[in-house]
């Protein structure tokens, strides 16, 4: 690859950066506005569009899809974290016997 | 001896290996603050109605701090592009701007927790309760403290609404009441049962509260320090061997980026909801 091949990758690359960072101001403005103008649906519903465009953008910046290394580092993290999400809701409708509440 | 694939990358893989530890490092932060998160879910779900305080945290702060971090991200990665590109003295130039706004971040999160360690509540023998200041805004005291310097009254300046009970004011009959919280009422000692400042110890919330932004906070300092490194005593390995300077830059940025998600998770879960 040439020096100014490299150069025109960069720039691209960069513009992926700075249209991720756009949708989080612009996420994190409507999750605010949202909060500010009394609407807790939007506001969640924001929060976690936010959250999933922040992964997924960054997935798809740092190509961890074409390394299969990372592949299997991320996949068993997004596992076990569905896993300790679960058990937190295991735990929240696990009552002891005899729990008035 | 060189050790492989530190400055390039693996052929079959694709890595470095600092690459490869980075995101296992990270794998393994995920799981910490999924800890917390899951703690915070359940301390959430878990409180009795109307105990879980809303609106003790300034939002206008939380988003203004939420904006440092994503432009230190954004100044990350221009430092790391400069790198690719050749261009020292942009790398130095961006890599200070990132420091600069880790250093605004954790000056707005101390000015926070300053603000907490002087609010208090008072909760009185007779049931009632109250938030807000004690004249002369001293730090952290509690219902000992008030024994130890053996004082009779309290000055106290209530807020106007308490974050449970909603205007809490006119229960006292203070001259002003409800009008921006600008009175002040003397409570005898002996009629306080407990006094606390917002501290890790006035409830589960700021227990939660503390954890995860303190957890979050030692993280920025963590990686601002790693990132002061590059521009101060390290950035001679540019010199020695750019392309592995590059790379150190890159990890440290993705473990940068990585604050700032922690971030993005934490400023709606605590400040908003």
């Amino acid at each position: 690859m040439n020096p100014k091949t490299d150069e025109q990758a960069l720039k691209k690359y960069l513009r992926g950066y700075f249209i991720l960072f756009g949708v989080q101001v612009l996420g994190i403005g409507l999750v605010v506005g949202a909060h500010q103008a009394h609407m807790p649906g939007m506001t969640i519903g924001a929060t976690m569009a936010l959250l999933v465009a922040s992964v997924f953008g960054g997935f798809i910046l740092h190509q961890v899809g074409r390394k299969s290394a990372l592949n299997a580092t991320f996949l068993i993290t997004a596992f076990l974290l569905m896993m300790l999400m679960l058990l937190t809701l295991v735990a929240f409708y696990d009552k002891p016997l005899g729990t008035i509440r | 001896m060189d050790i492989p694939y530190s400055a390039t990358p693996r052929p079959d893989t694709g890595l470095y290996n600092a690459k490869v530890g980075m995101w296992l490092f990270l794998a393994s932060e995920v799981m910490l603050f999924g800890g917390l998160f899951s703690a915070y879910v359940l301390l959430r779900a878990g409180s009795e109605t109307g105990t879980w305080p809303h609106g003790l945290l300034k939002v206008w702060l939380g988003t203004l701090n939420t904006g440092v971090l994503i432009t230190s991200s954004i100044t990350v990665v221009m430092a790391w592009a400069s790198l690719k590109l050749g261009n020292l003295a942009a790398f130095k130039k961006y890599m200070a701007a990132t420091l600069i706004c880790a250093a605004v971040f954790l000056g707005i999160k101390s000015t926070e927790y300053r603000d907490k360690f002087t609010h208090y509540e008072v909760w009185l023998t007779n049931g009632q309760r109250m938030t807000g200041h004690i004249e002369g805004s001293p730090w952290l005291w509690n219902t000992q403290t008030l024994a130890a310097k053996k004082i009779d009254k309290l000055a106290f300046l209530p807020d106007a609404n308490h974050y449970a009970l909603g205007p809490i004011a006119a229960a006292h009959g203070a001259e002003g009441a409800g009008q921006g919280g600008h009175f002040k009422v003397e409570i005898a000692v002996a009629e306080i049962k407990r006094l606390s400042a917002f501290t890790p110890a006035h409830s589960p919330y700021f227990a939660i509260y503390f954890t995860m932004t303190a957890l979050h906070a030692l993280h920025v300092l963590g990686g601002a320090l790693v990132l002061a490194w590059f521009l101060g005593p390290g950035v001679g390995g540019w010199k020695k061997n750019p392309e592995l300077f590059t790379n150190r830059v890159e990890v440290s940025g993705l473990f940068w980026h990585f604050v700032d998600l922690v971030w993005i998770v934490l400023f709606p879960t605590l400040y908003l909801f």
